[in-house]
This record gives structure tokens, C-alpha cells and sequence, in this order.
């Protein structure tokens, strides 16, 4: 999985492409972990995105928490099989897909 | 002595007919000499009985220069039991020798009346045999009244021949008529009788029993009308003798009393002439002086001299004078001499003065008055008894009667020459003499006669005619009368049987002969017996009735064949019948043949799958045919099919499905079934039989060989039954072949079985390309060997080849670890590409092998590492790919894990549990088993499916 971060002040955007899974996972918790100090709007933009597994959705889910706190989190271009993913899981709820 | 020796010998000519055709009937039926020719036989038959003719004749008796014999019995038995031919042949010798045997002393009165009769009995028994009894013994009865007829005829032909001298014949007749019949008739009948008796005998034998014949038409017809005509005969031959019999008395009477009339007035006449001649001289010579000089000289017993006053003047009785002529009767009539009468003479009776006293009186008149003179009886007799004599001596009576005169003592005074007087007297004494003119009866010098009898002037006179002639008119009339009617009636007989034969019985015949081809089946016979307007309605009904029966025979044959389609096109489409089954299923070959004997059968077949990894097939064979067998044959299939579907194990199946068929089968009826269950994946075939014959299987590269286990018994015939499952291991290529018996009880034209040898040799006489080319070699094997014998049972088979599949591609890491994640995914990925499979569906594969790979390698090798399988499986068929991941890590179902509450807050929210709920909501299915040490987690992907 490729990762492209832009970073703008307190906004952290991060363009995922490729699979977000077991094994690409510890990549993206990586970057949140580093990057996410003082972000107020953390946008993932998941127009390249392929598929989107359990471990994947762990870190959304912990992004999703930590951004409760200190902002506000956003997914942008979301595909339906992804969209698909997130209804059937209950996190459509959680999150804001714009 | 002679005469019993004679009888005798009678008997036995009359007995040799009846050895003969006892012993002819035998060699016929029993030896060689039945088979020769028919003509062959028919002369030695002629000849063999013309010679018991001729024995016939000889050994005749001899009656009055003609011959009571039994020659016509011979004739009569050949040409009556054993054919015409041999009955004139034998006929003809036997004439012909009668013809001859005049030279050796056989009686020439009779000669052609034999010659003619006995050749005409050989005509008449061959017409007979002919016409009248189809070439069949007629019975005893029948041939009772054949011989009758014949010897009827006979007779009638001596007298026919003899017409110059019918009384000659007559008495031939009387000695020779009812011996001739009796015997001839007997012997005939005897024939006939004993004949039957042995036929019916060796049909016993043959049949081993007796059939109760039914009389026909024919023989009721003879019988009644035999009755009709004997009744008819015996009537009028009644009234003939009745009428004849009255004829014959008068006759006789009147040719008595005539006789006794000329007799009377012959005597008469004598007795007058003598007394008046008398008188004359008295007259001439007396005087009143010698009255009884006179009278004593000429031995009168009384001389009166009367004056013309009528007074006795003088007399040789002193007591009349003075006697006054007037005063009596008697004396009265003398008084016409006074009156111009010259003569007068008066019959022999009482007298007027004395009514006790008998006299003749003569007057003759005088120039005083008259003279008369009486005359007593012993005086009549003394002057006139020779004149008596002479008058009837030689008179005849008839031909053989004659006159008797006696007197009162019954002393004879005149009879024939060649009877005794004494003797007469006697037969008279005996018989007494009743009042004049009554005819009566009375045995004179052992002859009957009848007599009259007549007093005159103190005669009696008798006319006697001797019964023998009196009766004779009668007798030649009454048996000439009964010969004929007896002819007569026979040809009446036989001519109203044959018009009845031939109007009514052979036309009844002809109808039934249609009859029986219409009722053999022949719908298109047409009886057409147009011989009468009744023959010709009924001809024209029973063609309606068939026509109509016909039409309706073809509307109900049609409406079966309709509903007899549809059974067919219903039981034909519930079994699989579309070839290829399994168009896309490369790991097994099946096919299915059946063919019923009827429309519709009880054999049937089945195969389906259940999951994709287990193909069922099976044969079966209900009891029965036709309809009854094909509605059992639904519900059987239908119980095994249902119950196989609901994962039961084969053995359960078969038990179930007895039981369930067992319940409501009051028609008892039964299923043979084989089953088999294969594993397409192992090649573990199970399978049950339930009476079924035993299939063959033959293993790659083998041959082909019966499958004998123990088999359970037939379905539905007992209840609460076990079956067993039984295994087999089949390896690819094997092949298994079920049958039914209409296969291996498949019967050619000589009754011989098909058989399981020869099924054996035909499936392994070659190598088979399909399932399919098995079915059809099998089939056209069994027809070429049954040829145009018809099918009796219903031929069903069914082959599978066992292909099986190769192993599905797998990717393994000794030592599982989550890197391994994209590998596996490729590798997957790689196998979905080749099945064209959606993007989408990849994704979500691919999410699917990352939960659960990393589950295992996280959980299940927790503390250690361990192998991980990955497969990749995807039957031919299906549209469903499987992905089977085996581990060995520890035994754990992640399907056992809640499912996460999905609608908490991302707060609350716990991320465990997740990746299995992903899985599962994203494939089609997910299973878990725990085997020999490994997880095995397969989870199931429409390919192309919609789901998400």
C-alpha cells in the first residue's frame, strides 16, 4: 500500500492506495501515530483504495476515537465496495463519509 | 338238433361284422396299416367285409326256399363305420355271390330281391355316411333304425319281385321278416356301439377325461325327428290294421252267410221237389179206405184228405178228422189250394194242431178238395240225404272254407273228404253251437276257422272259413302297408333332416365359423349367410353389433392411448432423462436407459447430486407392470429421493423408505432398489441393495464383474427391515453398470434367457467410449439376441464412469506468519483470474483469506509456528468457489465468536470480532470442521454473485 501524506497546518490528509490490510495496516498506524499530534482535521481519502480488511477498520475505528478528541475525521471518495464494507459493519454510522 | 346248429351259426354271421370292425379299428389306429393310403384302405376294408357277406349268405336258413340271413349287416357295417367305398365294394361282392350261390342250393325265390338289396345296402349306407352322419358313427340308436330301414327294404323287394305269387311271398315273409330285421338291425347296432365304446375310451385315455359332449343340432334333430316319424308311423299303421281288420271281418262275414244261403236253399229245394213229387203219387194212388196202407208202404208219417170246406175228411191220424183247416196258422196257408193253387209245399216246422210236433206238409188239390201228406225229419233225411251230400260236398267257401252239414246231434253228415267226422264232432261238442247266423269261432282238426251256422229242414248247416284266409287280405295289406311306410318315412326322415341340415345347420355352421375368427380377434370378418330373410338379418345384425363394437373398441383404445401417453411423458419426464446430465461436471460420466414393456413401467432410475461432492444413482425394479407398477414406481422414487435428500445415511434411506412404502401397500407390492452414494472427492462409493440383481463394476484397466454382497431384502415387502451400507472404494475410470432383469430375463423366440453370462461377455467385449455408448451396445446386444420375440418386462440400466477430480491447487507455508498474506493472495487471486471472476468478488476474497490467515497464524499458532494450507476448489459445474484454509494449530471455530455490536458508539466499539462478521457477511458460506488433527475452514463465493 502507498501512503501520500499532505500535510497543511492542522489538516493531515492522507491518500491511500492500494489494500489496507493485515499486513498494510501496521503501515497506516504508523503514520497516524506520527502525524496525527495537533491535527484538527484528518482527512483519508480513499478514491485509490482497493479493499479495506479488519485490521484496517481497527484503525479507522482508532483514528475515528482519537480524532473525537482533538477534531474531526473525514473520508472522502469512498467506493461503494468499501462503502459496502462500512455499512455492513455499523462504522458508516460512526464515521463521516463525505 | 338241425335248426339250433342253424340259429347258431346266425348268430355268429351276425356277430363277425361287429369282431371285424373291432378288430379293423384297432389295426388302424394302431399299427402300420393306418398309414396307407385312404383308398388302399378303403378296398380291404370292402373286401374284408364282403366276405363277411358272403358268410352271410352262407350260413343262412333256409325258410320255404327262401333265406333268413345277415348279409346286409356287413354291407351295412362297412359302408356306415368305415366309408362309403368299402360299404358299396362290399355290397357289390356280396350280391353278386347271392347272385351265384342259386347254384349250390341257396333259395331262388328270393335271389334278386337279395341281389338287389344287398347292393343297394352299400349305396345306401356310403349315402348316409355321406350326407347324413358327416363320416360319423351315428350312434346306436341311428344305426338301430339303418339296419331296420334296410331289411325293411328287403322285404319289401321280395315281395316287389314276387308280385305274381304275393301269397308265396307273404309267407316268406311271415318266417323270414322279423328274425332278418332283428338280426341285421342288432348286428349293426352292436357295431356301432362298441365301436364308440373303444374311440371314447382312447380319448379318455388321451384327454384323461371324459368330455360331456354337448348334443348338437343335428343328432336333436334326429332324435325328434325319429320320434315324430315312428309316432307317425305306429298311427297310421294302426288305423290301416284297424281299417283292413274291419274290411277282412266283413268279408268273412258275408262270405259265411251267403254260403250258408245257397245251402240252405239248395236243401230246401230238394226237400220240396221230393215231398211234392211224393204227394203227386200219394194223391194218384190213395183212397180213402187205405190211407194208412199208403203211409205205411211209403213211410209217411201223415195223410190228410181235406174237402173243400177246409174240413179233414179223413186221416191216418184219427184225432184230425173233422179238423177244421182254418183253425191254425200252419194249416191255414193249405187253405190257397182251395182257391186255384195246384201245389203247395210248406218248410219243415211245427204244426197247428200240435205245437210240439215238427212236419213238412205237400198238398196237392183234388176234384173233392185237396190231399196232403206230412213228412217228419227222420222221412226229409232218409229221402234227401244223399241229395245233401252232393249239393255240399265239393262247395267251397272262399278258396280253403267248406260246408258241414250235422244234424242236431251233432253227427256229420257231409264234410270234406280229408277231415274226420268223429274229430269234427268233437271240436263242435267243444265249441257248441250257438243261434243261427252268429259268426263264430272254433278249432276243426286243429285249424282256427271262424264258422256260421244255418238249421234246414232239420239240417244244420255250417259254413266254416279258416282264419288263416279270412285274415290274409288284412295280413298282405297291414304288412305291405307298414313295409312301405317304413320306407317312406326313412326317405321322409332323411330328407327333412338333410333340408334342415343344409337350410338351417350349415348356415349356422357358416355364421359361427365367422363368429369364431370375429371373436379370435378378426374385427374385418363380414358373415355374410344370405341363404334365407332370416339367415340374412341375422348376418346383418351381428355385422352392426361387430361394427359398432369395433368403432367402440377404437374410441376406448384411443382414449387409453391418450392417458397412456400422458403416463408415459409424466413418468418419463420424472426421471432425469436429459443427456448430458451434467454438462459441466468433468469428474463423473452417467447414463440412463429405459425402455417399458408397455407404455409405462415399474422399472426406474434416478440420479442427483446432493452438495456437489456427492452423486446418488440408483435402479429399481417395482413388481409388476403397466400402470399399478408405474404409480408404485412414483412413489418409491419420490420416498428415496426425499429421503436421501435429507442427509440421511443410505443404510437409513433404504430402512425409512420400507417403511414408508410397507405403510398403505395393500396391492403388496414390492421394489427391488440398488443404491449407490459417491463421494466425487474420496471416490468411497456406498451403497445398499434391497434385492436388487448385482451390478457390475469394472476397475480401470480391469474387467467387468458382478458385485455380489449380501443383499437386504426387496422394499416394501416387510416392515421394520435393516438394511446395511456397504463400501466400495472407486478409483477414476471405474465404472459401475446397473440393470434390471428385464435385461438379464430377456427371452428370444426359443424361451431362452439372456442371462447374466452374457451380459458379463458383452460389457467386456470391448472398450467404451461413454456411459452412453455402454447403455446402447447393452440394448442392441440384448435385441439382436431376443429377435422378434416380443418384450415382456421393462429394460432399464444405468452406467456411471467414475472420472473423479484432480487435486485442487494449494499454496502451504510450513511456518505460517502474516507476510504470507500476500502470497496466499496472489496465489489466489491467480486461480480466481482463471475462473473470470469479478473484481468485486476478488476483494472480497481477498479480504476474507486476510481475516482468517491472520486469525490462524495469530490465534491458532499462538505461541509457536505451524503449517497453513490454502486451496483453491471449484467444481466444474458450479458457479461457487470454495477457499479451504487447514491448520494445526490449536482446535478453535471462529464461527463459535458473537458477532459484534455494530450499532455502538466508535467509543464503545471493540475491534475483535470484526474480520470473522466481514467474512461472513460477505460469503456465500463459511464452515468449520475439526479433522484428524486440523482446522478446516472453508469458506464458499458465488463467482459473479451479488452479494454485497
Amino acid at each position: 500500500m502507498e501512503i501520500i501524506k499532505k500535510q497543511n497546518e492542522n489538516t493531515l490528509e492522507l491518500a491511500l492506495i492500494g489494500r489496507l490490510d493485515t499486513t498494510t495496516a501496521p503501515q497506516l498506524e504508523g503514520v497516524m501515530a506520527e502525524s496525527l499530534d495537533g491535527v484538527t482535521l484528518f482527512i483519508l481519502d480513499f478514491e485509490k483504495l482497493e479493499y479495506i480488511s479488519s485490521a484496517g477498520l481497527r484503525l479507522l475505528l482508532v483514528g475515528q476515537k482519537r480524532m473525537n478528541k482533538q477534531g474531526s475525521m473525514v473520508l472522502r471518495h469512498v467506493n461503494s465496495d468499501i462503502n459496502d464494507v462500512l455499512e455492513i459493519t455499523g462504522f458508516s454510522d460512526i464515521l463521516t463519509i463525505e | 338238433m338241425d335248426d339250433y346248429i342253424n340259429y347258431i351259426k346266425l348268430c355268429v354271421a351276425a356277430l363277425l361284422p361287429v369282431i371285424a370292425a373291432v378288430v379293423l379299428y384297432l389295426l388302424d389306429r394302431k399299427t402300420r396299416f393306418g398309414s396307407l393310403s385312404g383308398k388302399v384302405r378303403q378296398i380291404i376294408y370292402g373286401v374284408c367285409f364282403g366276405i363277411l357277406a358272403i358268410i352271410g349268405t352262407e350260413w343262412g336258413i333256409d325258410i320255404n326256399d327262401a333265406q333268413v340271413n345277415c348279409r346286409d349287416a356287413a354291407v351295412l357295417t362297412a359302408g356306415l363305420m368305415f366309408g362309403g367305398p368299402a360299404g358299396i365294394i362290399a355290397g357289390v361282392i356280396g350280391a353278386v355271390e347271392r347272385w351265384i350261390a342259386v347254384a349250390w342250393g341257396v333259395g331262388t325265390f328270393t335271389r334278386l330281391a337279395c341281389t338287389i338289396s344287398t347292393f343297394a345296402a352299400g349305396i345306401y349306407a356310403a349315402v348316409l355316411r355321406r350326407f347324413m352322419f358327416e363320416n360319423k358313427n351315428p350312434g346306436w340308436f341311428i344305426s338301430f333304425a339303418v339296419g331296420v330301414v334296410m331289411e325293411v327294404f328287403h322285404m319289401t323287394m321280395v315281395f316287389v319281385t314276387n308280385m305274381n305269387d304275393p301269397e308265396r311271398a307273404m309267407n316268406v315273409l311271415k318266417a323270414a321278416a322279423p328274425v332278418m330285421i332283428l338280426t341285421n338291425a342288432l348286428s349293426l347296432m352292436l357295431a356301432s356301439v362298441v365301436l364308440l365304446l373303444i374311440s371314447q375310451s382312447r380319448r379318455e385315455k388321451k384327454d384323461g377325461t371324459a368330455t360331456g359332449e354337448q348334443s348338437r343340432i343335428t343328432q336333436t334333430i334326429q332324435r325328434w325327428l325319429l320320434i315324430t316319424v315312428i309316432l307317425a308311423f305306429l298311427a297310421t299303421s294302426l288305423f290301416v290294421f284297424r281299417l283292413q281288420d274291419r274290411i277282412a271281418v266283413n268279408q268273412r262275414d258275408s262270405l259265411l252267410i251267403m254260403a250258408l244261403d245257397e245251402v240252405e236253399a239248395d236243401i230246401r229245394d230238394a226237400s220240396d221237389e221230393n215231398l211234392l213229387n211224393l204227394t203227386r203219387l200219394v194223391a194218384d194212388e190213395v183212397t180213402v179206405d187205405d190211407l194208412r196202407a199208403v203211409a205205411n208202404r211209403r213211410e209217411i208219417a201223415e195223410i190228410n184228405l181235406i174237402n173243400r170246406d177246409g174240413i179233414i175228411t179223413a186221416s191216418t191220424n184219427p184225432d184230425f178228422v173233422g179238423y177244421d183247416m182254418r183253425s191254425g196258422e200252419q194249416s191255414a196257408d193249405f187253405l190257397r189250394l182251395l182257391q186255384g193253387t195246384e201245389e203247395l209245399v210248406q218248410d219243415y216246422g211245427p204244426i197247428s194242431y200240435d205245437e210240439n210236433v215238427y212236419r213238412k206238409y205237400a198238398g196237392v188239390s183234388t176234384e173233392y178238395g185237396f190231399i196232403q201228406i206230412g213228412y217228419d225229419a227222420l222221412q226229409i233225411q232218409h229221402d234227401i240225404d244223399n241229395d245233401v251230400i252232393d249239393i255240399t260236398k265239393n262247395r267251397h267257401v272262399g278258396q280253403t272254407g267248406f260246408i258241414l252239414i250235422i244234424d242236431k246231434n251233432y253227427g256229420i253228415l257231409s264234410a270234406p273228404d280229408d277231415l274226420p267226422h268223429d274229430t269234427l264232432t268233437r271240436d263242435l261238442i267243444d265249441t257248441g253251437i250257438p243261434a243261427e247266423d252268429v259268426i263264430f269261432s272254433a278249432t276243426l282238426a286243429g285249424e282256427p276257422c271262424f264258422l256260421s251256422n244255418r238249421h234246414a229242414e232239420s239240417y244244420i248247416i255250417l259254413s266254416v272259413l279258416p282264419e288263416a284266409e279270412a285274415m290274409r287280405t288284412r295280413s298282405v295289406a297291414v304288412t305291405a302297408n307298414t313295409f312301405m311306410e317304413i320306407l317312406v318315412f326313412a326317405v321322409m326322415f332323411g330328407l327333412i333332416y338333410l333340408l334342415i341340415k343344409k337350410v338351417v345347420v350349415d348356415q349356422i355352421m357358416s355364421v359361427n365359423q365367422s363368429l369364431g375368427r370375429i371373436t379370435a380377434g378378426d374385427l374385418d370378418e363380414v358373415v355374410n349367410v344370405r341363404s334365407s330373410a332370416e339367415f340374412s338379418l341375422l348376418s346383418d345384425d351381428i355385422n352392426t353389433t361387430v361394427d359398432t363394437l369395433k368403432q367402440y373398441i377404437e374410441e376406448a383404445s384411443a382414449r387409453i392411448d391418450t392417458e397412456l401417453g400422458f403416463a408415459e411423458s409424466i413418468q418419463k419426464s420424472a426421471l432425469p432423462n436429459v443427456f448430458p446430465a451434467f454438462p459441466k461436471r468433468k469428474d463423473f460420466d452417467i447414463f440412463a436407459l429405459m425402455n417399458p414393456a408397455n407404455e409405462v413401467g415399474g422399472d426406474f432410475y434416478d440420479f442427483y447430486l446432493t452438495g456437489t461432492d456427492t452423486l446418488h444413482f440408483l435402479v429399481a425394479d417395482v413388481s409388476g407392470k403397466g400402470i399399478p407398477a408405474a404409480m408404485f414406481m412414483m412413489r418409491a422414487k419420490t420416498e428415496l429421493k426425499s429421503l436421501t435428500e435429507a442427509q440421511l445415511p443410505l443404510c437409513d434411506v433404504f430402512t425409512a423408505g420400507n417403511n414408508a412404502l410397507c405403510e398403505g401397500n395393500d396391492a403388496g407390492m414390492f421394489v427391488t432398489a440398488w443404491q449407490g452414494s459417491l463421494d466425487l472427492q474420496t471416490g468411497l462409493l456406498q451403497y445398499a441393495n434391497a434385492g436388487h440383481n448385482p451390478p457390475l463394476v469394472r476397475h480401470a484397466g480391469g474387467r467387468f464383474e458382478y458385485l455380489r454382497d449380501k443383499s437386504g431384502i426387496v422394499l416394501a415387502g416387510l416392515e421394520d427391515v435393516k438394511y446395511k451400507t456397504q463400501e466400495l472404494t472407486l478409483s477414476p475410470g471405474d465404472v459401475i453398470y446397473l440393470y434390471t432383469d428385464g435385461v438379464t430375463e430377456a427371452t428370444n423366440a426359443q424361451e431362452v434367457l439372456y442371462g447374466e453370462q452374457r451380459l458379463l461377455d458383452a460389457l467386456n467385449s470391448r472398450e467404451f467410449e461413454s456411459m452412453e455408448d455402454v447403455c446402447r451396445f447393452v440394448r442392441e446386444e440384448v435385441d439382436a439376441f431376443v429377435g422378434d420375440a416380443p418384450q415382456f418386462d421393462d429394460i432399464t440400466m444405468v452406467a456411471m464412469r467414475f472420472i473423479g477430480t484432480p487435486p485442487p491447487p494449494e499454496i502451504r507455508f510450513d511456518e505460517a506468519a502474516i507476510d504470507d498474506i500476500t502470497a496466499v493472495t496472489e496465489f489466489v487471486d491467480g486461480e480466481l483470474e482463471k475462473m473470470d471472476c469479478p473484481m468485486k468478488t476478488v476483494i472480497q476474497i481477498n479480504v476474507a483469506i486476510d481475516e482468517l490467515y491472520s486469525n490462524i497464524v495469530r490465534y491458532g499458532y499462538k505461541n509457536r509456528k505451524g503449517p497453513i494450507t490454502v486451496k483453491v476448489i471449484r467444481h466444474e459445474d458450479a458457479d461457487t468457489v470454495y477457499i479451504r484454509f487447514e491448520d494445526e494449530g490449536i482446535p478453535y471455530n471462529p464461527l463459535n465468536r458473537q458477532d459484534p455490536d455494530i450499532t455502538l458508539s466508535a467509543e464503545e466499539r471493540e475491534i475483535g470480532g470484526l474480520g470473522i462478521f466481514m467474512v461472513k457477511k460477505t460469503m456465500d458460506d463459511i464452515r468449520y470442521k475439526y479433522e484428524n488433527g486440523h482446522n478446516i475452514l472453508t469458506i464458499a463465493k458465488k463467482i459473479g454473485g451479488t452479494k454485497i
